[in-house]
């Protein structure tokens, strides 16, 4: 639903390499974002190899040097963005590269929200590789607006593109800690008490948190869809159902509302709702894996 | 030799001989007061615990002290089995400083790096130092060596695994309900059958917070005499299936001679899908909880022998990280008695910048009435300049005397020093370092 943003390519303070909103004079140099994203990849990088490490010597939950390096990757990563912004007169959210570095930011906010409270912080054994790789991926991608130009109808497509990723970063540490769970549980069941069973948190701190990231995940997902219907019908005339895009747009809607409905029904244990959890994101996930095959990148958000 | 530990532990006397060593809180102090009115003891500390009564000595004549220590000791044990000196033990030196750091790290401890003996050589160090009088317990040595002792003890627990994971049943089901339940705020708990072991892992998941109690047992007056204790309800042993959809944690242990919580019964009687965990902990011999339960979804089941294998695991994985914990405790030991052989130093040292003060003031004083037309401001110019010159002058003697001391030469650098600058040697008994 996005190319018809791509109108026409008219975008001269980004090809002078500066921003429209800054002052005549001020100048950014070419690259300092994609500097300020590397470091960020680095520091991601370093906080997964604590991780490991913390996991594979089967101690109690993560230390707080973790934290500092995740709020140090975090605080560069934002740099990045402000650089981004600066340089190219809107924000990281068209084409791939951009769309996984924002993606990125998003599970690096998340790991350096539960790196704030010590019993979630294991989280980031799977969170932060996940938002390191994301970030190497865009930086050999090329963190660079493709296609044309981000045309803004006000804000309301930031607004669609920006609710979709929390949609897709809420399921995906949902998953994450749902994972977690399974893990735990099967550690608690079957008496064998190692890593897993030192390192991840307890067994109700993951349910919870599988439980509110997939709300908050799905609330942004719902926001993100609704815009995105309404901006489609407003100014292309109607919701177009055969876009490959929007059909995994609202499978992933769908997936995520069989998720919620199995986390609540009275009928389910925690167990089974962990597994519906990181079986509708699985799918969810193949199914992007396959459409990106057969969609061109041009008309791709993400 | 100025150091000294005299005591028993768990390792020298059994649990009858320990408790008839045992001093009372006000004891201590009265104890404390009377070894120190005495000959030969400058400081001293007394830990005294249910796996270990130990006076810790900084001695000044140790031969009129130790056998007055161990009088005291024998007077207050009084009457028993063997000889009270079969039950003691002796330690000077770096052996005692030694052994005082591995006291605080749990290293010396029934339960291996068990964390509660910290805060109890805290207790007597503190109590120690509160007493007042004519004589201080602690002073200068003492300060440093309890202060040295609790921050091994912190170094030990946090560069090695020393103290990590539940080293006895009860801790072990509380480790577990942890992992299942997050807080223990708030939960319900559930006890059939008022056996000692019950009631010790109750009072465990009790002080993590589980805040409602039930005691059900067959006998009532004994149930509820437990509830009383943890501020609970008794009920009858024939109503505890009414109350188990209330609860959040299960300990059985009773002395029934077949399974009391059988599968059909539990699946008869609860819920289908059980929403929030139910954590059983069946230390009942035989087993009180049908083993199959544990297979029922958001059901946990752990056994008697689950826990033993929890606790020797943890125990093995205790045991393995002694040599690191023994590797801190060499080298603090070390640091402490060259700190503590640098006093050898300290009133030659005295006596060397007291002599030079002299030197300094006589021939200033000298010097200023010879120089009359000086302004007052010019005058105190000179006297700083002596003072940082003689300053400057004796800060590389003193700084090698120091590090001689500490090195174990400080005889015969003392010795030539004394010579050198013709200082007597004093009588060094009583001499205190500055803290």
């Amino acid at each position: 639903m996005q190319e018809a943003a791509y109108a026409n390519d008219n975008r001269p303070a980004r090809r002078a390499g500066r921003s429209s909103f800054l002052p005549s004079d001020s100048y950014i140099p070419p690259r300092m974002h994609v500097v300020a994203y590397a470091i960020a990849a680095v520091l991601y990088l370093a906080a997964s190899v604590r991780y490991a490490m913390r996991f594979a010597r089967a101690r109690s939950g993560a230390t707080a040097l973790v934290a500092v390096i995740v709020y140090a990757g975090v605080a560069c990563h934002l740099v990045g963005v402000g650089f981004y912004w600066a340089r190219f007169g809107e924000p990281p959210l068209v084409g791939l590269g951009p769309s996984l570095a924002s993606l990125a930011l998003l599970l690096g906010l998340a790991i350096a929200g539960f790196a704030h409270f010590r019993s979630a912080r294991p989280l980031g054994l799977f969170l932060a590789p996940a938002a390191a790789l994301l970030l190497v991926l865009a930086l050999l991608i090329g963190i660079e607006p493709t296609g044309s130009v981000l045309a803004f109808r006000g804000t309301w497509l930031a607004i669609h593109i920006s609710a979709g990723f929390i949609g897709y970063a809420g399921w995906l540490v949902s998953a994450a800690a749902a994972l977690m769970y399974l893990l735990q549980l099967r550690q608690l069941k079957h008496k064998q008490l190692g890593a897993i069973f030192e390192f991840f948190p307890p067994l109700e701190t993951l349910d919870e948190l599988a439980e509110w990231a997939l709300i908050t995940g799905f609330c942004a997902m719902t926001l993100g869809i609704a815009i995105g219907w309404a901006w489609t019908i407003r100014f292309e005339g109607g919701f177009r159902w055969t876009d490959p895009k929007v059909i995994w747009g609202v499978l992933a809607w769908l997936a995520m509302l069989l998720a919620i409905w199995m986390r609540f029904s009275r009928l389910r244990t925690p167990r089974q709702a962990a597994m519906w959890n990181v079986a509708g994101f699985t799918v969810v996930f193949v199914a992007y894996l396959a459409a990106r095959m057969v969609i061109p990148e041009t008309q791709f958000f993400l | 030799m100025p150091f000294a530990v005299i005591g028993l532990s768990h390792r020298t006397a059994p649990i009858e001989v320990r408790e008839k060593f045992a001093f009372g809180s006000t004891e201590m102090t009265d104890v404390l007061s009377h070894l120190l009115k005495g000959k030969g003891v400058s400081e001293a500390a007394l830990i005294s615990t249910c796996n270990r009564t130990e006076f810790y000595l900084h001695l000044s004549d140790p031969e009129e002290a130790i056998p007055r220590v161990i009088e005291t000791l024998a007077a207050q044990a009084g009457e028993l089995p063997k000889p009270a000196e079969r039950y003691l033990y002796v330690r000077r030196g770096s052996e005692a400083v030694q052994h005082l750091y591995r006291v605080v790290s749990g290293l010396d401890s029934m339960v291996l790096g068990e964390v509660q003996i910290q805060g109890q050589v805290r207790d007597a160090y503190e109590m120690a130092r509160s007493l007042t009088g004519q004589r201080q317990a602690v002073r200068a040595v003492f300060n440093r060596l309890f202060q040295s002792a609790l921050a091994v003890g912190g170094r030990v627990r946090s560069e090695t695994r020393l103290s990590e994971g539940a080293a006895s049943i009860p801790s072990a089901a509380v480790e577990l309900a942890r992992k299942i339940f997050g807080s223990l705020r708030g939960r319900r708990g559930m006890v059939i059958g008022a056996g000692d072991m019950g009631e010790l892992t109750l009072e465990c998941l009790v002080n993590e917070g589980v805040a409602s109690v039930m005691v059900a047992s067959r006998n009532m007056v004994r149930a509820r005499e437990v509830a009383e204790r943890f501020h609970g309800a008794a009920v009858p042993f024939s109503d505890f299936w009414d109350q188990l959809p209330e609860t959040d944690i299960i300990i059985t242990s009773t002395a029934a001679p077949h399974t009391m919580i059988t599968r059909e019964e539990f699946q008869r009687r609860m819920p289908r899908k059980l929403k929030s965990p139910l954590f059983f902990i069946d230390i009942a011999i035989p087993r009180d909880v049908d083993p199959e339960i544990g297979e029922l979804p958001n059901v946990f089941l752990y056994s008697i022998d689950d826990l033993e294998h929890i606790v020797t695991a943890n125990h093995e994985r205790r045991l393995a990280e002694v040599p690191k914990a023994e590797t801190i405790i060499a080298a603090e030991v070390d640091k402490f008695w060259r700190w503590y052989s640098s006093l050898q130093a300290v009133p030659f040292i005295r006596q060397l910048r007291e002599r030079a003060e002299g030197l300094r003031q006589t021939e200033l004083d000298r010097a200023r009435s010879q120089l009359d037309h000086l302004s007052e401001s010019d005058r105190q110019r000179i006297d700083r300049l002596t003072r940082d010159l003689l300053q400057k002058v004796l800060h590389q003697p003193t700084a090698r005397m120091r590090a001689a001391a500490e090195d174990g030469r400080e005889h015969d650098v003392l010795e030539a020093a004394r010579y050198l600058f013709g200082i007597e040697e004093e009588d060094a008994v009583g001499e205190e370092p500055r803290e």
